[in-house]
């Protein structure tokens, strides 16, 4: 009887699945490569004979475009032109997702309600909604706004509050009051910050309050409260936040002493440390009570590019020393400072002792009676039909998606949690809110992500209806400069910085929210 | 053997009167003190509730049929909202494409056994809703009219027929009786009816047309539907029921028609696309003396080789040839100078004998393995022959194509196209091999993360920068690519959820039968995968269809932006923006719905989503 297995002979090359496996995959790869070298001499072939080149210079030079709405209508250049897209692309994504968040919540406990009445008005709610293409709901929506009076006094709906009015309905948008913010809202905000930091201690406070189990222990309320009286608070104290200014002075000439080649040595450091850690980290997993076991090709080629990935950050920053350089602030960005020096000043100058005015304004919106019927900008808020028709659309679109995910998060909800809640007495409305909605938020969570991901793409459908979002602000621009592609590599880049953010958010609630399991 | 004798009854000592215990109480009362009144605050919300509702529905109701209203517009521009531009002489092409996809359609259903049985009392509870909400409309309606001072002529009618609809079916519930002895009705006869009620609709309906009165002033007179739109409905119907019929009898007498049904569906595509599009001017000298030997001999022996490959005994041989046919192929592409049909066909002969041992085992399937070679060659042959003849259609690009057609076009060939890549992207994401995940992780990712509409611009904008000079592509082509790359990436990640939902021992008993990647991925892992994701997979189908209307934006004349510039635009409709959106809309909704209700159906029958 043979004691020791006997190793088998090797298959002969051709036949060998390792050898096969690597074969076919430089084989991809070489496809892949060759594909994309294809491509881009195509591309400069084709930009040759049209006699134009592809650069970013562009993107500083003045540029003479209006925009519809936005921080800065009428942009000193491309660059800037993109970035109030960006910004309005932002506005719209956090108001649709924090009213689509409510309006689902809603929906999605209406779905589920005992009440039939109730019940199907949400569920003809969301199969009406969710079965017809977001574009056509935003033309829709468009195409109504359109169709409310003018803005003159007689002719739009307002909503009155004694002789002033409180809301405006017309074909040019809608206008509502509005707080407007002031040059020493900044120092107002620092102020909250601090504000925030001090409620996160009454929250803790009220927490250990509540598990010591000595009566009520009002955790929502007393939060509440500590922000309302911070923020009451700081209306008048925010002067004290002068302090910021100091600092930031400070850093300001420290940034501006810095050699550029300590900061190049830093980010080199960092660059391999990283590399560092992710192969460390991939050798603990890999390491049993009795030694490394087998590395498989996978973790190779992990460690070998993460290996190879911190070595040529390392290089790339210690030979290009431009990029620490627009860090500092040494070098411009497309003809900008964007460096620490730039935005440490720009900081510092926010923040001084002296400026007591009060952060905010409020006033009611008005209607400006001149050669073209208007909302007045200067007073209340004025939401333009663009950005209204975009918001309605994706709210009430995305919301009857992410009803339907918090009906299937509240159904997964063990029945026995139900049961147990109203045995010990507790009232639907108190069930629902202490024992249901928590644990199905866990489950919500993923699908909703993706949702406010969804809603997050979507805002891209502003061009149909003309608000200056990114893409909407990108068409124009190569339109007057010809420069398809560099558009098109900052849409990416953009999105998918933004896609990468929402996503990595999620997943680090997600994480911390799991189930803990043993 | 004798059967044992069994008492039939057994009697308990229980009086009969005992037996049946009291009925709970039920009636519209108790109905509605449960669902709707059951406490004081469901109370207060049932009445807010239906407060809203009327006042909503009632003022829908009223815009909708005010005198203001241009609904006109959306009716005498339905053949622009549904084919645009397409030459009116070349309608008959529309008529035997939708005429093929009917018949096709009803023998399926047949065959499949789509649709089951439904019972009177459930039949007549949707009856009654369909009155309830007929009356209440023609209720609102008839208020509105006679607000405004005008005659309420249908609204009567529509009344009276939801009353019958309400009480009728209920009284003969009653008169019934017996739950057990309730008749069970097929659905699909539901159906036909329902079909055959329409068919009689458009032969007595009149509709507005455009006409000049006596004193030369435009305006509308009421005409019956030209025969041109009647009799092809009329006939593409019946010809879709009656191929119900026939394949109601032929699905349990003749073997293989699941074989022909499925071809068929594969072939239509193409075969639809030569009778829409192209019209090939067919040069049939030429396809007995090219096309025909081509085939045959391809056919026969590639056949015979392939019958020869997948042997055991031709071993590495086989396949060392196979690899070198393949290469050949590959390289003739670049190097040799002769019709591409045959280098086509040089690929395809290399990659099914690479394939032969895998597929062709046992006889039966190594019958079924050739017979798949000769109809692939056969699917080759027609492609390029199509391609190659000019079309006698004389349209210049595919602008002549819009509206619906154009949705459906795009939403078709978009599916049809990015679900082979999607399945690709997945197992290359999955798949032990790491370069080769990187790149699909990297492709998938970046499609993703990025808006489709960018897709679609830079399919209108930039895709002339990265093909050689001199080459034009059609739009509606350029949108498909785009769409079909953009689909491919989320197909990629369902069934990536496919992928990884199978259990890791499905994986090892698959290497313990000695089975190689090849066999291990397409007989084990992939079908358990694709039916274990089916419901998203419907899903998105659903959203590429409604994602199709982003085409407006870089100006293709879909429904959308034919609703949105070019009816409001026309002189005698002027302004009607609402009526035209709202009609895209209903339209929209129409198709989304049935298919996601087609989808709960396939679910259902799959018995998914169950435990």
């Amino acid at each position: 009887m043979a004691s020791v297995i006997e190793r088998q002979p090797r298959p002969p090359l051709w036949r060998d699945v390792r050898v096969l496996k690597w074969v076919v995959q430089f084989v991809i790869l070489g496809g892949v490569i060759a594909l994309i070298v294809g491509l881009i001499v195509t591309a400069q072939n084709n930009v040759a004979a049209q006699s134009q080149t592809i650069s970013f210079d562009f993107l500083s030079r003045p540029i003479g475009i209006t925009l519809s709405e936005g921080f800065n209508t009428l942009p000193d250049s491309a660059i800037q032109a993109l970035g109030v897209g960006m910004v309005n692309m932002f506005r719209l994504m956090w108001t649709g997702i924090l009213a689509a968040t409510v309006l689902g919540t809603i929906i999605g406990v209406a779905r589920l309600s005992s009440n039939w009445i109730v019940n199907k008005t949400a569920t003809g709610y969301i199969e009406l909604i969710r079965n017809i293409p977001l574009l056509v709901q935003i033309i829709f929506w468009q195409v109504a706004i359109r169709l409310l009076g003018e803005a003159t006094a007689e002719k739009a709906i307002g909503v009155p509050f004694g002789d002033e009015t409180l809301l405006f309905f017309s074909a040019k948008g809608f206008a509502f009051p509005w707080m407007n913010p002031t040059t020493t809202r900044w120092q107002w905000a620092g102020f909250m910050v601090g504000g925030l930091i001090a409620t996160y201690f009454v929250y803790k406070w009220r927490i250990r309050v509540q598990e010591s189990g000595r009566g009520e222990a009002h955790v929502g309320l007393w939060v509440t409260a500590a922000i309302i009286v911070s923020a009451i608070i700081g209306w008048w104290a925010h002067p004290l936040m002068g302090f910021v200014g100091v600092i930031f002075g400070a850093l300001e000439s420290l940034a501006a002493n810095i050699p550029t080649i300590l900061l190049q040595l830093i980010l080199a450091g960092v660059s391999i440390l990283l590399g560092y850690l992710v192969i460390r980290q991939r050798l603990n997993t890999l390491r049993t009570p009795s030694g490394y076991g087998k590395f498989s090709d996978d973790d190779w080629y992990r460690i070998i590019m993460a290996g190879l990935v911190g070595l040529l950050g390392a290089v790339f920053f210690l030979l290009v020393p431009q990029v620490s350089e627009i860090i500092l602030g040494r070098a411009d960005l497309f003809g900008k400072s964007v460096g620490a020096e730039r935005i440490f000043n720009e900081i510092a100058v926010r923040f001084s002792f002296s400026a007591t005015e009060a952060p905010f304004d409020p006033n009611l919106p008005r209607i400006a009676e001149g050669r073209f019927t208007n909302y007045d900008p200067e007073f209340g808020k004025v939401v333009s039909i663009g950005f209204a028709a975009m918001w309605l659309g994706l709210v009430i679109y995305t919301a009857a998606f992410i009803g339907e995910a918090v009906r299937a998060g509240v159904l997964a909800v063990a029945k026995g949690q139900t049961e147990a809640g109203l045995a010990i007495g507790l009232r639907r409305s108190q069930l629902l809110r202490m024992i249901v909605l928590p644990q199905a938020f866990r489950v919500v969570l993923p699908p909703i992500g993706n949702q406010y991901l969804n809603l997050a793409k979507n805002t891209s459908l502003a061009i149909a209806v003309g608000y200056s979002d990114l893409v909407q602000v990108g068409g124009t621009v190569y339109n007057q400069t010809g420069q398809t592609l560099v558009v098109f590599l900052i849409w990416m880049g953009f999105y998918s910085l933004v896609s990468l953010t929402l996503s990595s958010g999620v997943n680090y609630w997600n994480n911390k929210l799991k189930l803990v399991e043993r | 053997m004798e059967q044992k004798q069994y008492p039939v009854s057994i009697d308990l000592g229980i009086p009969e009167s005992a037996a049946a215990p009291e009925p709970p109480p039920s009636g519209p009362w108790v109905w509605m003190r449960t669902n709707l009144f059951s406490s004081p605050f469901n109370s207060v919300l049932s009445v807010v509730t239906v407060a809203l509702l009327a006042a909503v529905v009632h003022g829908v109701i009223g815009w909708a049929i005010d005198e203001g209203r241009l609904w006109r517009a959306v009716g005498q521009n339905s053949r622009l909202l549904m084919v645009q531009a397409y030459p009116v002489e070349h309608f008959w092409r529309v008529w035997v494409s939708v005429g093929s996809v009917a018949v096709l359609a009803g023998l399926s259903f047949a065959y499949f056994r789509v649709g089951s049985k439904i019972a009177w009392r459930d039949l007549s509870r949707i009856s009654m809703a369909f009155g309830a909400v007929l009356s209440l409309v023609s209720l609102s309606t008839m208020f509105h009219f006679l607000a405004a001072d005008r005659t309420p002529r249908l609204t009567i009618l529509a009344l009276v027929v939801g009353l019958i609809l309400i009480f009728v079916p209920r009284m003969y519930t009653a008169r019934l009786g017996d739950a057990a002895k309730e008749p069970t009705i097929p659905t699909m006869g539901l159906v036909a009816l329902g079909l055959l009620v329409l068919i009689g609709l458009i032969w007595i309906a009149q509709a507005p047309v455009p006409g000049v009165s006596e004193e030369g002033f435009n305006i509308d007179v009421w005409e019956p539907i030209a025969t041109s739109t009647k009799l092809p409905w009329t006939v593409v119907i019946l010809s879709g029921i009656a191929a119900f019929g026939i394949g109601t009898v032929l699905r349990d007498r003749v073997e293989g028609l699941r074989q022909v049904l499925i071809s068929a569906w594969v072939l239509s595509a193409p075969i639809i696309y030569m009778i829409l599009f192209r019209g090939p001017d067919i040069d049939w000298p030429e396809v007995l003396t090219l096309d025909l030997p081509v085939w045959l001999g391809f056919s026969v022996l590639g056949g015979l080789f392939l019958r020869w490959a997948a042997d055991d005994k031709s071993g590495e041989l086989g396949r060392f040839l196979s690899g070198a046919i393949f290469v050949v192929g590959l390289a003739s592409l670049l190097f040799i100078d002769t019709l591409m049909l045959f280098k086509v066909s040089t690929i395809a002969l290399g990659t099914f004998g690479m394939l032969a041992p895998t597929f062709g085992g046992s006889p039966a399937a190594r019958r079924q393995f050739l017979i798949g070679w000769a109809s692939s060659m056969l699917v080759i042959v027609v492609i390029f022959r199509m391609a190659d003849s000019a079309s006698a259609l004389g349209f210049r690009g595919s602008n002549f194509l819009g509206g619906l057609a154009l949705t459906f076009a795009l939403a078709i060939f978009g599916i049809a196209l990015s679900f082979p890549l999607g399945v690709v992207l997945a197992l290359g994401r999955t798949s032990t091999m790491p370069i080769l995940r990187t790149v699909c992780t990297f492709y998938i990712e970046l499609v993703r993360s990025v808006p489709l509409i960018t897709w679609l611009f830079a399919s209108a904008n930039l895709f002339q920068l990265f093909i050689p000079g001199g080459l034009e592509v059609d739009n509606v082509v350029r949108a498909i690519g785009a769409i079909t790359l953009f689909s491919a990436a989320y197909l990629a990640e369902n069934v990536r959820g496919g992928l990884q939902s199978i259990g890791k021992g499905q994986y090892e008993a698959a290497d313990a039968l000695g089975m190689s990647v090849v066999q291990k991925t397409s007989f084990i892992i992939l079908p358990q995968a694709l039916k274990a994701v089916i419901p998203a997979l419907v899903g998105q189908v659903i959203s590429l269809f409604k994602d199709t209307s982003l085409v407006a934006i870089i100006g293709l004349f879909d429904l959308l932006l034919i609703a949105k510039n070019v009816i409001p635009g026309q002189s005698q409709f002027l302004g009607s923006f609402m009526e035209a959106i709202v009609a895209v809309a209903v339209i929209y909704w129409v198709f989304t719905f049935a298919f996601s209700r087609a989808s709960l159906r396939l679910e259902k029958r799959l018995g998914l989503g169950t435990r």
